[in-house]
């Protein structure tokens, strides 16, 4: 219950609930005073990467055979990889939570509270009494991790919610556990989104992007030539390192 | 600030209608990406409401191919429109077979839903309408045991939005959509499509009342001042 004193403000609402209904409804709410809730500070990074063609060749041979990948990656790296810092974002935690319903393919039940509950693990706090003495019966390396799926929705949300937000973009499509994880307009241009999310190290994070460089590449590649406009591709990760701080790293690909 | 503000079926027709002319003029063949994406999430959006009308009892084949003769009816008449002829024909096989399997969801969630909702096991959902200058619906996301949030969906498919800084009522949070209109600390996230959403998962039903009433508030403010496009 929130805490705060009640006072019993009237007001009056015009509507109805069923047609044919002419009188005004009437209702009277308390006023609470609310809990305060953090927003989650998203730490960005940014890079991109302008693929020419050979480069784009390259890389669907690499997304069908492996041997190519070096290949790839030297041709890469000849390219800027590095990222750079681009300030950071707050995303007020209610609107993760619409997030979560418009871009999540998880059927997870509340993944803020599991991670939240994951990060307070995190802090030692079990060891005391009323919490549960069983997490830390460790056998051999494994370690305690959080739930996969709540993991996974939460990046989707951020991927959706940073593309909405810094590129204006509108959803054309959520292809249903397929690639990419969401399909985006801004009017001039398709934006082929893939979300990757860790609660493990940044440096991880931005290693296995690397990894998928390749396909995205492919894909936006043929996008390019058949499609009416050109596809850019945004690879986002978001490495969650509390339940009010994650860290972004957006690589923006245009063929 | 105006902002045209269109449901995501028409956003995604208009997209695709756009994008067809373009490939005509453009004299591309082949099947392209982009408009399978857009004609596969159409399908799916017919899917599911002709499931809510019931209509999945027919069984998941008639429901998936009533669904794509819709969604590409819909997009021939607006292509014909301009004078212009594209063949859907060929994205079919593909629509087919990807869908297959979520029709085949969608129509046992259907069944089962109307199953629940004769034997009481879920609430009819109930809805209230505002009054603003756009019309609009406020309902329950949730069951008896737990609700999810509040939501408004205004009932037109396209209108012009005229967002205020800081209005009498609310503080306008955010650059682009998701919009936050905050008012006392209370956040109702105002997206792409138009909803005007509020979670109160997780809050007393006094709070629940509270954000019914404020919802209503912020939509009266928000859809006042909008016009239809």
């Amino acid at each position: 219950m929130p805490s705060g004193t009640l006072s019993r403000r009237p007001i009056t609402v015009i509507g109805t609930l069923c047609p044919g209904a002419i009188a005004p409804l009437t209702v009277k709410v308390p006023c609470c005073r609310l809990p305060t809730l953090m927003p989650i500070q998203l730490h960005l990074e940014h890079r991109l990467l302008q693929i020419p063609r050979p480069t784009q060749s390259l890389a669907k041979a690499a997304a069908s055979r492996y041997t190519m990948r070096f290949q790839f990656n030297n041709q890469l790296a000849q390219t800027q990889l590095a990222y750079t810092p681009s300030g950071t974002l707050d995303l007020p935690e209610n609107v993760l939570r619409y997030m979560l319903t418009c871009f999540s393919e998880q059927l997870v039940y509340q993944p803020l509270e599991e991670m939240q509950y994951y990060f307070h693990y995190n802090t030692g706090a079990f060891l005391d009494p009323g919490y549960p003495p069983l997490f830390y019966a460790r056998q051999n390396r494994k370690l305690v991790t959080p739930n996969k799926s709540a993991v996974a929705g939460i990046g989707e949300a951020v991927a959706g919610f940073l593309a909405q937000r810094l590129y204006k973009c509108r959803t054309l499509a959520r292809p249903n556990h397929d690639y990419p994880d969401i399909v985006m307009d801004d009017g001039t241009a398709t934006f082929l989104v893939e979300s990757k999310a860790t609660v493990g190290p940044i440096a991880e994070l931005a290693k296995t992007l690397d990894e998928e460089l390749p396909r995205m590449i492919a894909y936006a590649s043929v996008c390019l030539e058949l499609d009416a406009r050109p596809a850019v591709g945004l690879l986002v990760g978001t490495a969650l390192q509390s339940d009010t701080n994650y860290y972004c790293c957006i690589t923006e690909i245009r063929v | 600030m105006r902002i045209t503000v269109t449901s995501s079926k028409a956003f995604i027709l208009n997209s695709l209608e756009e994008q067809t002319v373009a490939l005509l003029r453009q004299g591309k063949q082949g099947i392209s990406p982009t408009i399978e994406f857009g004609l596969a999430e159409l399908v799916r959006q017919e899917m599911r409401s002709l499931a809510r009308q019931g209509m999945a009892g027919c069984g998941e084949e008639e429901l998936l191919e009533q669904s794509i003769r819709q969604a590409c009816d819909a997009l021939q008449a607006r292509v014909w429109a301009r004078d212009m002829r594209f063949d859907f024909a060929p994205y079919i096989p593909g629509l087919q077979n990807s869908l297959q399997f979520p029709a085949k969801e969608i129509a046992e969630l259907s069944r089962t839903h109307l199953d629940a909702v004769q034997h009481g096991r879920v609430p009819q959902l109930s809805r209230v309408n505002g009054s603003a200058a756009i019309p609009y619906e406020i309902f329950e996301v949730g069951n008896w045991r737990i609700s999810y949030g509040l939501m408004a969906r205004p009932l037109v498919d396209q209108f012009d939005l005229e967002l205020v800084q800081d209005s009498n009522y609310y503080k306008l949070q955010g650059e682009w959509f998701p919009f936050v209109l905050n008012r006392k600390e209370m956040e109702f996230v105002l997206n792409e499509d138009g909803t005007v959403f509020v979670t109160i998962v997780k809050f007393s039903s006094d709070y629940a009342l509270t954000a019914l009433g404020r919802l209503f508030r912020v939509c009266e403010q928000v859809f006042r001042e909008a016009s239809k496009s």
